[in-house]
């Protein structure tokens, strides 16, 4: 299905939903819960607030419905500007431009992993995500829409309000940004793949 | 990777592409977001029934939508479809012979009576129940 169907879909499942349909609602929140939940997480890097941030842009759709226009762009774009703007808000009532409040976090499948494996895989996830929040928020939020959530640069662009150009010069920079913090683990992983390479 | 990805580190594009591109993306993949909480799912959807009007059942009824699985909507739709043809079929005409062999014709009516049921009035036991053996010899 093209864009322009997907983004009609959306419409017509939140009209419904916002005239009580609850499987229509589901349907949507299934859809578009994750995206917005690990963006508000990784923005925040707090659980909690990510799960107030989800929370609040969710009802504020219901609450206004056509607020969302599908000739502009995807429901996922719209939401997450609504959870940028959520989240933004949160930071202020919080002060929480740089969050790191939470556990690293573990992948499931690391359970069968050896300790010492676990730990530095640990270590690493909490490394990038210290560097990561780090970032001054505009380059950190242009960053996350284009690496974790895999939003094209004019998606990416839609959701924060400004031109690809400037993200493209956001992402620059903050990507450099993150190559000199992250340094050391960068030529851990030149060094042991020239080994891996050599074997 | 597509190229807008690829070419993400470049900025403008003047500086070229980024040659630690691959790995910087590898290291950033070290850090993985949690699921979505359950208890995020209860309570999204309990403001969500609070803030939206009670349909009447009536409403509900006629707008309401049922999600089937594929393989069992095709199997319904095939059932329907057959059962559709068997009940719509004309009905088979009787079979006739053809060509010069004789006509065919009614059976004949049974004239005779049929005993259709009995009762017990009259009936009488037998006086003598002895048993008598008779050798399969002694009647030759």
């Amino acid at each position: 299905m093209g864009r322009v169907a997907d983004n009609a879909a959306d419409a017509e499942l939140l009209d419904k939903a916002g005239r009580g349909d609850e499987a229509a609602f589901l349907l949507i929140y299934e859809r578009h819960r994750t995206p917005v939940f690990r963006f508000a997480y990784r923005l925040l890097g707090s659980v909690p607030l990510a799960e107030d941030v989800t929370h609040d842009c969710f009802l504020s759709l219901i609450r206004r419905p056509h607020g969302y226009q599908p000739d502009r762009a995807s429901l996922r774009t719209y939401l997450c500007a609504a959870a940028r703007n959520l989240a933004l808000k949160q930071m202020g009532r919080h002060r929480l431009e740089t969050a790191v409040d939470e556990p690293p976090e573990r992948r499931d499948d690391d359970r069968g992993a050896d300790p010492l494996g676990r730990c530095l895989e640990g270590e690493l996830a909490e490394g990038v995500r210290r560097a990561v929040s780090e970032l001054p928020p505009l380059q950190r939020e242009a960053v996350i829409l284009f690496e974790y959530l895999e939003m094209s640069l004019a998606e990416v662009a839609e959701t924060l309000g400004v031109d690809v150009g400037t993200i493209k010069s956001r992402l620059h920079r903050g990507r450099e940004r993150l190559r000199r913090t992250l340094a050391p683990r960068l030529a851990e992983m030149s060094v042991s793949r020239a080994a891996e390479r050599r074997a | 990777m597509n190229d807008e990805r690829r070419m993400a580190g470049a900025g403008s594009g003047a500086e070229g592409p980024d040659p630690h591109r691959d790995e910087l993306d590898e290291v950033l993949e070290a850090w993985v977001a949690p699921e979505v909480p359950r208890s995020l799912d209860r309570r999204v959807l309990a403001s969500y029934r609070e803030l939206t009007p009670a349909r009447p059942l009536w409403v509900r009824f006629f707008t309401s939508t049922v999600r089937v699985p594929l393989p069992v909507a095709t199997a319904a739709v095939v059932l329907l479809v057959l059962s559709a043809v068997v009940a719509l079929r004309p009905p088979q005409p009787t079979p006739t012979v053809s060509g010069g062999g004789a006509p065919i014709r009614s059976a004949d009516r049974l004239e005779a009576a049929v005993v259709t049921h009995t009762d017990l009035s009259g009936f009488q036991p037998a006086r003598d129940s002895g048993a008598t053996i008779v050798l399969e010899g002694a009647l030759q």
